[in-house]
Formats: structure tokens, sequence, C-alpha cells
């Protein structure tokens, strides 16, 4: 069994069908990226993966290493190593991204780390990042530019090292300079740590620098097609379209 | 409503209690005390808005005279610079300053508190001196009824932080306490308030400052619980330059009820005031927030500002926050807001998937909402105290 296993997946939010029986395996140390137009369901499979409770699964299940996690909450399904990078952050007011990082890794390992080490621990990784210390004292993300926002996303997920990380649309909001930053972080973390990554994206430009293994194309809610890396540059010639009318 | 039955109260009480004091201030109390008797109790009534409904407190007169005999429990640190002593020891030092801001004929709570005050603190901190430390004043009140009175003095040009830290064991008391502050000249002071109480007690406090030319106070008040809390902060910008810092965080658990008032009164030309108010309500806590900028016919050029954030934590809990702005010139800025807002659920969410349980992520949502006032005092220990209360409440 795959480490993340998704099973004919429905789900449905305020009476509205939006994903139609999803099938997706992922393993530790494989990328997969997952691209297709708006509105075909990206985000939802993101946030149903992760235990957002505004979305009713109608049916299929969610198995983490052969644990059938789909009524789990989000706090449950984060400490046993899963990880999704938010396409808008939410500001959080008052609260500075050091300690709330602090209380997370706390949370995530089930133990109290060391003040001193953490703080080396948020160094190393935010030097990776290419981050202002100054970062650590602000607020979490509040004023924070859309690049930064990214950053600071990914900076949770080197600090938190899940074992596999849902990352949506890291790429969009983020000016040159960043995206590149942010694609080094990702190969970086992948490649220390193993992680297996599904990456969610509208274009092809991150996977220039993050290359995937798998590809696979959702529309209305399905996933119409899966291929290699070859299949996003097919899809960047001939657009969304010819597989619309195969779905 | 009866709130306290006062029958028993009469001039054999303060007798018993007070003979050994000088004449002026026996008088002051037989004044106060039959004050007391003539005035109506307040009615927890604002408007349309929602009613406070206090229980009764039961006054009993045999524990009443036995726990005003017994003073509470008071430390005090860092007070090598300053004078600090009780009323009792000079008595003709405090009489000059004593209900010259606060008086005993305002209302019902304030001429009980004149008639049977028994902690009396003066507090003066000398022309010229400026105090690093802060001046810390643990109050331990295990007595069933407790009256302070505190006075403060400050000469021009000093500057001093005090820290009263108020906490008792027991479980239903009636606390009353009034500060009065005289601030002179280009002085600086800051006064953090808190009070921990449980959900039995009755807490009414009133503060209130004269602030004088060029000069500063801060207030940081923090009330974090009581059955019933009545409490007032009140500054006066009486000469050019006066400037007030008005910080305050509530937070209501359980049947909790607050009547809060905060007011800055410009009666000077180019004074300033700064109010931020944050309260957080639970289960079925109440609160009214009342907060008031007068700007006076004799204050141009000045500048008042007023917000005030509730957050509330249950569909149960209810805040009535009441902003005014009394502006009798033309020549100012001024302005206020008022926000009541829920834990935003998206948010939550957000924070939950990075491992925080429901109960930890409100946990930093609460603390987050408070820090631009837990911000203000830069004592590591004290901020540390506070996030302390603000954890064990959010337990309850």
């Amino acid at each position: 069994m795959a480490d993340l296993e998704i099973k004919n997946l429905h789900v449905s939010m305020e009476g509205k069908e939006i994903l139609k029986g999803v099938n997706l395996e992922i393993n530790k140390g494989e990328i997969h990226a997952l691209m297709g137009p708006n509105g075909s369901g990206k985000t939802t499979l993101s946030f149903v993966i992760m235990g957002h409770p505004s979305y009713k699964i109608e049916k299929g299940n969610i198995f983490f290493r052969g644990k059938d996690i789909t009524e789990m909450k989000a706090d449950e399904r984060a400490r046993l190593g899963l990880f999704l990078s938010f396409q808008y952050p939410h500001e959080v007011s008052g609260v500075t991204m050091a300690n709330f990082l602090r209380t997370a890794v706390n949370a995530r390992n089930n133990s109290k780390v060391n003040v001193l080490e953490f703080k080396k621990l948020l160094d190393e990784k935010m030097e990776m990042l290419s981050m202002d210390k100054g970062f650590a004292f602000r607020y979490l993300n509040e004023g924070f530019s859309g690049g930064e926002k990214k950053k600071a996303e990914i900076l949770q997920l080197a600090v938190l090292n899940p074992e596999i990380a849902i990352l949506d649309e890291s790429d969009s909001g983020t000016d040159v300079d960043s995206l590149k930053i942010i694609s080094e972080g990702i190969n970086k973390i992948k490649k220390e740590s193993d992680i297996g990554i599904l990456l969610i994206t509208h274009y092809n430009r991150i996977l220039q620098y993050v290359k995937p293994d798998k590809v696979h194309i959702l529309i209305d809610g399905r996933i119409v097609k899966s291929g290699d890396a070859s299949l996003a540059h097919e899809i960047e010639e001939k657009g969304y379209k010819v597989l619309k009318s195969a779905a | 409503m009866e709130l306290i039955n006062e029958n028993e109260l009469n001039n054999e009480t303060l007798n018993v209690l007070y003979s050994d004091e000088p004449n002026w201030l026996k008088e002051h109390r037989t004044n106060s005390l039959s004050m007391f008797k003539e005035l109506q109790m307040p009615e927890f009534k604002y408007g349309l808005s929602i009613i406070l409904n206090p229980r009764d407190f039961n006054l009993d007169i045999n524990e009443f005279i036995s726990s005003l005999k017994q003073p509470i429990d008071i430390e005090i640190k860092n007070k090598e610079k300053i004078e600090v002593i009780s009323f009792k020891e000079n008595y003709g030092k405090v009489k000059e300053y004593l209900n010259r801001l606060v008086k005993y004929n305002e209302n019902k709570f304030t001429s009980f508190h004149n008639a049977f005050f028994n902690n009396g603190l003066f507090i003066r901190i000398p022309e010229n001196t400026e105090v690093n430390l802060p001046l810390i004043i643990n109050k331990k009140i295990n007595q069933k009824y407790s009256f302070e009175y505190v006075v403060i003095v400050a000469e021009p040009f000093s500057k001093i932080k005090i820290i009263e830290n108020a906490s008792s064991e027991l479980k239903e008391i009636f606390r009353s306490k009034i500060v009065e502050v005289f601030i002179d000249q280009s002085a600086k002071i800051t006064y953090m308030d808190i009070q921990d109480f449980n959900d039995k007690a009755y807490s009414f406090n009133i503060k209130k400052a004269d602030v004088k030319r060029d000069s500063e106070i801060k207030w940081i008040d923090c009330v974090f619980g009581s059955h019933l809390t009545k409490a007032e902060t009140i500054s006066e910008l009486n000469a050019e330059g006066a400037n007030v810092q008005n910080f305050g965080v509530f937070f209501g658990n359980s049947n909790e009820q607050f009547d809060i008032f905060t007011s800055a009164i410009h009666n000077a030309p180019r004074t300033f005031s700064n109010m931020l108010i944050k309260g957080v309500l639970d289960n079925k806590s109440k609160a009214v927030y009342q907060g008031l900028i007068h700007i006076t016919k004799d204050a141009p050029f000045s500048n008042g500002y007023q917000k005030e954030d509730t957050l509330l934590l249950s569909e149960n809990a209810e805040v009535d926050p009441i902003p005014k702005l009394l502006i009798d010139n033309n020549n100012v800025r001024c302005t206020h807001g008022a926000t009541i807002g829920e834990i935003d659920k998206e948010k939550l969410f957000y924070l939950m998937s990075r491992g925080l349980s429901e109960k930890q992520a409100k946990e930093e949502f609460v603390k987050g909402f408070f820090n631009p006032v837990v911000d203000q005092i830069k004592e590591e220990k004290i901020q540390d105290n506070l996030k302390k209360i603000i954890e064990e409440k959010l337990r309850l």
C-alpha cells in the first residue's frame, strides 16, 4: 500500500459535488504534480486530504500508511506526518512566527523542543530560504507580501518535517526570485528527508525547477490523465482543451 | 436589588474598627457612611442593551468586622528609591490628597469605600527620581472584605512603573479599591493593575489620575475574573502636553460579569489620549464596556483615539461596547472604533493543519489577540505570568 492513498473520493460542499471519484497514490520520495484548470477541484482535494471540516465526503477513503484517516481531524493528520502548504496562507495577528512554529513542532513531535535547539533549527531553515531573521519575530503572515507568505509556508514545511506534503500553488503570487528560492528550498527538503510531495500548480513554471516523477490532470473533479513529466509539456503546448473533450 | 444588605452597618461599626484614628478621618468616615445609606444602589442596566445581574452579597456583620481588622497580605518589591508607607504611618501626609480626585459621594460604592477603607498605601516618587526596576505590589486578599486605598504622588521629572497584582484564595470576596494618582510636570507613570479573582468575587475598582504639564500616565488594566467587576479608569489631562495611554484587557468565563468604563478628559490644549481595550468572553460571561473621550472647549489641538475589540468564544457570551466622543472644540482630532468578532474557522483550520489541537489553536488566537496590550509591559516575568493566567482561564 502507498504511503498516501486516495480511493474513489467523492466530495461535496453545500450540496454541490466537487470531486467525483478521485484515485491517487503517493509514496515517500516521490514528487507528483497535480494540474488542472480553475475550478477543477485541486484546492478542494488538498483541503480534504488535510481534513478541512467544511467539506462532506460522500464516498471513498483516504489512507495514510494503511490507516484510514478519512474521519480524522486536521491536527491528528498533521501529527501523523501530513502537511499542507496553503494557496492563501492566513494572517494570525499577535502570534509570532517563532513562537507559533515552536508550539507546532512540539505538537507534531509530542515533546518539548529545547529553546536554543529550536532557534538553531529555525535560523538554519530561514537561511536556506534567504529569509531575513526578523521574520521569526513578525506576526504570522501579517503584512507579508505574496512571495513572503509562500516562503513562510515552505519554512513551516522545512521545520515541521512531514512525511507527505501537499503544496497548493506554492508558485502563485511570487516573483521570479522568490519562485527560485522556493523551488530550491523544496528540492533541498526533498533531498534531506525524502518526503513525498503533491505539487498543485496552474502553470509549468515551477516544474522547470522541481522535477515531478508523475503528472496528473484534474478536470471537473476527476483525474482524467496521468503520466510522466512530459505530460506537463503537452498541456503547456496544447492546453487543457484536448483533455477536456476526452473527459 | 439590594446587592449589599446594609442595615447592620452603623456608626457603632465604625467605632469598633477605627476609634484610634484622627478626628478628621473619623468625621470623613461618618459622613461617608451616612451618604452610603442615603444613596441608591446603581442599576446595572444600560439603555436597551444587556443587563448585568449580580447576586446579592450577604453581609455578615461579625465577619465584616473581623476581616476589616485584619489587613491584607501585601508584598512590596523594589521600593528603595521611593517613599512607600501605609496611611497609618502618617495620616497627615495623606490628608491633602485623599478624596481630591475620587469623591466619597460620587456613588454608593465610593461612599461605602470611604466609610470603611482599611488598607491604605501612600507612594511618593521624589522629584527627578527615575526608578528602573518596577515597583511590585503583590496583594493576597484572603479576607472576605477588603477596602484598599492607594495614593500615588509623582513629583516633577520622576519616572516609575508600578505593577499591582491582586489575587485571592477565597471564593466569595468583596473587594473595593480606589487609586488616586497625581502626576506633576514631565513625570511619567505606568500603572499596571492585574486582577485575577475567581468567579464568585465582587470587585469595585476606581482609578483616577490628575495629569499635569507634559506628563504621562500609562494604564494597563487586566481584569481576569470575578462574579461582578465594576471598574473605572479616568484620566484628567489638566495641563498642556498631558498624555494618557490607556490599555486594557478583560477575559470573562463561566458566568462572570464586567462593567468597565475608561475615560480621558481633555481640559487643556495639546493633550493626547489613546485607548486600546481588548476583551475575550467565553461561556456565559457578559461585559459592558464604555469608553469616553471628552475634549472640552479649553483643549484645542488635542488628539484622542479609542479602539475596543472583543472576541467572543461562545454563542452565549455577550458584549456591549459603547465608545463615546464628546467634543466641545472644533480644533481637535479624534477617532473611535469598536469591533466584535469570533475566531475565524478558516484560520482555526490553518493552525490545526500544523498539528495544534483545537484548544491549542484557540489559545494561540486568544494570546495573539491580547498581545498588543500584553506587549506594553516589557518585564518578561510579568508577561509570562499573564500568559499563564490566560492559559488557565482558557482551560476552565
